[in-house]
């Protein structure tokens, strides 16, 4: 039972956090560059018109709202028809689909992002491209202490999953465990290679904000890389030692981290916004 | 250090390159030893087909003025300042010139000069 209200107790915070306070903060570092950094001055940062713009904020604040309304619903089901699992079912399912709906409103605006950058490109009329004649190298933006934490972390998941095969649990997944995590940090090192020396996305991109982007990318990525390890192993060994009741908790503190960490990526600090002028003053 | 190419410019883009790269060597921008960006970096920073940059690459180390060391990457060469000011495509322009104007002079016809250049050139490539 307490671990019940611990539960819902933690699943509150990732309904407020994830769906109310983490959205109005990014709705209002947007509404602060809408202001401050107007279209009537700043027309290369507005491909579109800027009611667009407004119609698209506006879009992802109904879209978390609702996420809201059924996070108080799964806990208003929780708090007057308590049983074991959440609706009956399977708390971690409901956790996993719930942060799910959760981040379909992020996830709608980062497509959206890539599309308004593609349009930004495509209204950007200049016949001459820069580069800056420097190598950008993995250990230029994170600390090749962090690489080798996330590799060690990595190796020692492989043998845990080596090591806790051998107990024959009928729940364990055994090496699916590791081509899962491999995929993930696969997936994360394609992202990381794309951010270092893909295409920019933003055509009137100063190198240094480039680099600071690149920087927190990269640096964000490989904590995910750690953090997304760490998390498997600490549930199979919360499941291995039968703490099952701790397992909904772990998810969900685990799901508010990663929001957390992926929010770091929407800093408007030390941006150069005076390339979006029509006369910029810094190329 | 910041390169500039021009699409619309009627020099072309790995020649545009070539002379940048060589610019930043004489003006000490870049020195010998530094690394320089790869292949694919650079042709996505100045969105352009990796085989202008590669091609661009191969002329300056032909050049000796950038050396490429397999996985390392590609640096400056110690020469390149020295290597920079050699114009190869000036060099041949006069040589021909010169050779041309001889054969002229012995009464070779243009277009006997034309044939000839081109069965010495389909020579050597086949």
């Amino acid at each position: 039972m307490r671990e019940q209200m611990i539960f819902y107790f933690v699943f509150l915070s990732q309904v407020l956090l994830i769906s109310s306070y983490l959205p109005r903060a990014i709705l209002s570092r947007v509404r602060y560059v809408v202001e401050t950094y107007p279209p009537s001055k700043y027309p290369k940062l507005y491909p579109v018109p800027i009611e667009a713009v407004e119609k698209a904020q506006r879009n992802y604040k109904n879209m978390n709202l609702f996420a809201l309304l059924v996070g108080f619903v799964l806990l208003f089901i929780g708090a007057y028809s308590p049983t074991e699992e959440m609706l009956n079912w399977d708390s971690i399912s409901v956790i996993t689909i719930y942060f799910l709906v959760q981040h379909s409103p992020m996830m709608i605006a980062a497509t959206s992002g890539f599309t308004y950058f593609n349009l930004m490109r495509r209204a950007d009329s200049r016949t001459t491209r820069k580069a800056e004649l420097h190598p950008r190298r993995l250990f230029y933006f994170v600390s090749p202490v962090i690489i080798g934490v996330a590799i060690f972390v990595y190796v020692a998941f492989v043998s845990f999953i080596i090591y806790v095969r051998q107990f024959d649990f009928s729940w364990f997944g055994g090496y699916w465990n590791i081509f899962g995590i491999t995929a993930l940090n696969l997936l994360l090192v394609g992202i990381i290679v794309q951010n270092l020396y893909g295409k920019k996305k933003d055509p009137y991109q100063t190198y240094e904000d480039r680099v600071r982007h690149i920087e927190l990318t990269v640096n964000i990525l490989v904590f995910s890389s750690i953090m997304g390890t760490v998390y498997v192993a600490i549930a199979i060994g919360l499941h291995a030692l039968d703490f099952q009741d701790l397992m909904p908790i772990s998810l969900s503190l685990y799901m508010q981290l990663v929001a957390i960490i992926g929010f770091r990526a929407f800093r408007i600090d030390g941006i150069n916004f005076e390339v979006y002028k029509e006369t910029p003053a810094v190329a | 250090m910041e390169i500039t190419i021009d699409i619309d410019d009627s020099v072309p883009l790995f020649a545009q390159l070539i002379g940048q790269i060589k610019q930043a060597v004489l003006c000490d921008e870049i020195c010998p030893g530094d690394a320089l960006p790869s292949i694919r970096q650079l042709a996505n920073d100045l969105e352009l087909n990796n085989k202008t940059v590669a091609k661009a690459y191969r002329l300056l180390e032909r050049d000796s003025v950038i050396q490429t060391k397999g996985y390392r990457g590609t640096f400056v060469h110690p020469d390149a300042k020295a290597n920079s000011t050699v114009d190869l495509n000036a060099w041949v322009v006069t040589k021909l010139g010169e050779t041309i104007g001889a054969f002229r002079e012995s009464g070779v016809t243009d277009s006997e000069i034309r044939i000839a250049f081109g069965d010495v050139m389909n020579r050597r490539s086949s």
